[in-house]
């Protein structure tokens, strides 16, 4: 197979640029959105209100085992009326992109939030005594002084989980999103369309999401172990 | 169709057109459909994985292995890179785009025409394969070297020290993360959808083509059934957590 350096062409090269944009947008909002509810949720397993708590371990439960891919179709899909209600809405060029963050979010939340709760069983429980001491109400304890330390305990995992997301994005082949708004893959597709070839186009994403991978991991990894460093100075 | 009728394609799938199976490659798994299909790529995937798994765990080897002299410690540590780089570079694509190269490839690469569920279940061996490699060396590494050592001096044969010895107590710590691979398989096989393999989600949307009135009813089963399979299997790898390492530092401790 003699390789086509075609996709590197216009117009397709500015497509796949475009795709990597989406794909880095696609990651960094995924990872903002599920950090905020895995905060919440493991904010939750801890109060002391039974029925929150239960509340949090079911998110956990349910998210954590549904495939990514099942749970964007049932979003799509399965929520009754969504394409009826998308004119005149805040989002005039569909549901679609809004859905994908949404679900790749959820999706991970339930991972982000076991993450922070096991970090938070590594602080030591006589902080939470000198924090009380000190006259911290529970929550600026939970704040200041438990999510801090939990955070850099559990930042490898987070960094985990990021390119996790990244490499998640990709569930959008599954779903109907406008081009515009395609990642890598999508933009792929696409070329793919054009030209009746997937191997090309194919091989060019694996080979942007590997070195996204890579890249990403590694500067992950240096800021968790300067964070984990930091630690080891603290104590 | 009846909500009997849709749970029942889920589970089977439709059957497929005559003319789609290609009599050179098995033809059992060409003619299954939905969760049948979603459990057969899974089950056959894991098992083909344990294989590569324990070949690339092999190629990369221990530290003690790598000390030889000459040519052949090269040669080792040179296997050991090729199982590193393969091992890197699947983990680091996406599995959907992994599922499109390993049904798109083989055509323009090697001029051969394969069924998409036969090359589904090649990519999920190489998938499952590279996640198991990583765990069976762990596992390995976690057997204590006084151990192997001391049954080495009541003269068990290497065999005998594999088998019986590093065997069992691998297992045993290796155990719930197996169950966490064959649980991430299960779930991701949902991608095959987009190469047209009949798997369970593609069933799903199929049946949704033929009848849109009950998309909702179709998807919330899917979504159910996924979820209840990943579920009891999780709980049964948080179960096999507590009994077996309690167990393993008990004898480890003990002997």
């Amino acid at each position: 197979m003699n390789f086509g350096l075609y996709v590197f062409s216009e117009p397709y090269f500015s497509w796949l640029c475009r795709g990597v944009a989406m794909t880095l947008l696609i990651t960094a909002l995924t990872t903002a959105l599920s950090l905020l509810l895995g905060f919440f949720v493991s904010v939750i397993r801890t109060v002391g209100y039974m029925r929150l708590r239960w509340l949090g371990i079911a998110y956990i439960i349910i998210f954590r085992n549904l495939p990514p891919v099942v749970l964007l179709l049932f979003l799509i899909f399965g929520l009754p009326g969504l394409y009826l209600s998308t004119v005149g809405s805040p989002f005039p060029g569909g549901l679609e992109f809004p859905l994908l963050i949404a679900g790749l979010s959820l999706n991970t939340s339930a991972y982000v939030a076991e993450i922070l709760r096991s970090g938070m069983r590594a602080v030591p429980a006589g902080n939470l005594d000198a924090a009380r001491i000190l006259g911290l109400g529970p929550l600026s304890t939970l704040l200041s002084v438990v999510y801090p330390q939990a955070l850099r305990v559990g930042l490898p995992a987070l960094g985990n989980r990021m390119v996790h997301n990244m490499k998640n994005s990709t569930m959008a082949l599954v779903l109907p999103i406008s081009v515009d708004s395609m990642e890598v893959l999508g933009q792929a597709g696409r070329i793919a369309g054009q030209t009746f070839a997937w191997a090309e186009p194919l091989i060019v994403a694996a080979a942007i999401h590997l070195t996204l991978a890579v890249v990403m991991s590694s500067v992950l990894n240096r800021i968790a172990r300067s964070a984990q460093s930091k630690i080891e100075v603290s104590r | 169709m009846t909500a009997a009728e849709i749970l029942r394609t889920l589970l089977v799938g439709f059957p497929p057109p005559p003319e789609m199976i290609n009599p050179g490659y098995p033809e059992f798994i060409q003619k299954m459909g939905g969760l049948q299909l979603t459990l057969t790529v899974t089950s056959l995937g894991l098992f083909f994985g344990t294989f590569v798994g324990i070949a690339l765990a092999v190629l990369r080897g221990g530290k003690v292995q790598r000390t030889g002299s000459g040519a052949e410690a090269v040669a080792k540590a040179a296997l050991g890179w090729i199982s590193l780089f393969f091992t890197e570079t699947i983990r680091g694509i996406p599995i959907m785009i992994f599922v499109l190269l390993t049904y798109y490839l083989p055509y323009p690469l090697f001029g051969v025409r394969v069924p998409a569920a036969v090359l589904a279940v090649a990519a999920f061996t190489l998938y499952a394969g590279v996640y198991l490699g990583e765990i069976f060396r762990s596992g390995f590494r976690a057997v204590q070297e006084e151990i192997i050592d001391s049954a080495r001096v009541l003269g068990l044969s290497r065999s005998q020290v594999l088998f019986e010895i590093k065997l069992p107590i691998a297992l045993r710590t290796m155990a719930p993360d197996m169950l966490g691979v064959a649980i991430t398989v299960f779930k991701d096989t949902s991608v095959l959808m987009v190469v047209g393999v009949a798997d369970m989600s593609y069933t799903a949307r199929q049946i949704q083509a033929a009848e849109p009135v009950n998309y909702l009813l179709v998807l919330a089963l899917l979504l159910f059934i996924y979820w209840s399979i990943a579920f009891v299997a999780s709980l049964l790898a948080v179960r096999i957590e507590t009994l077996w390492k309690g167990d393993g530092q008990k004898e480890l401790t003990c002997h």
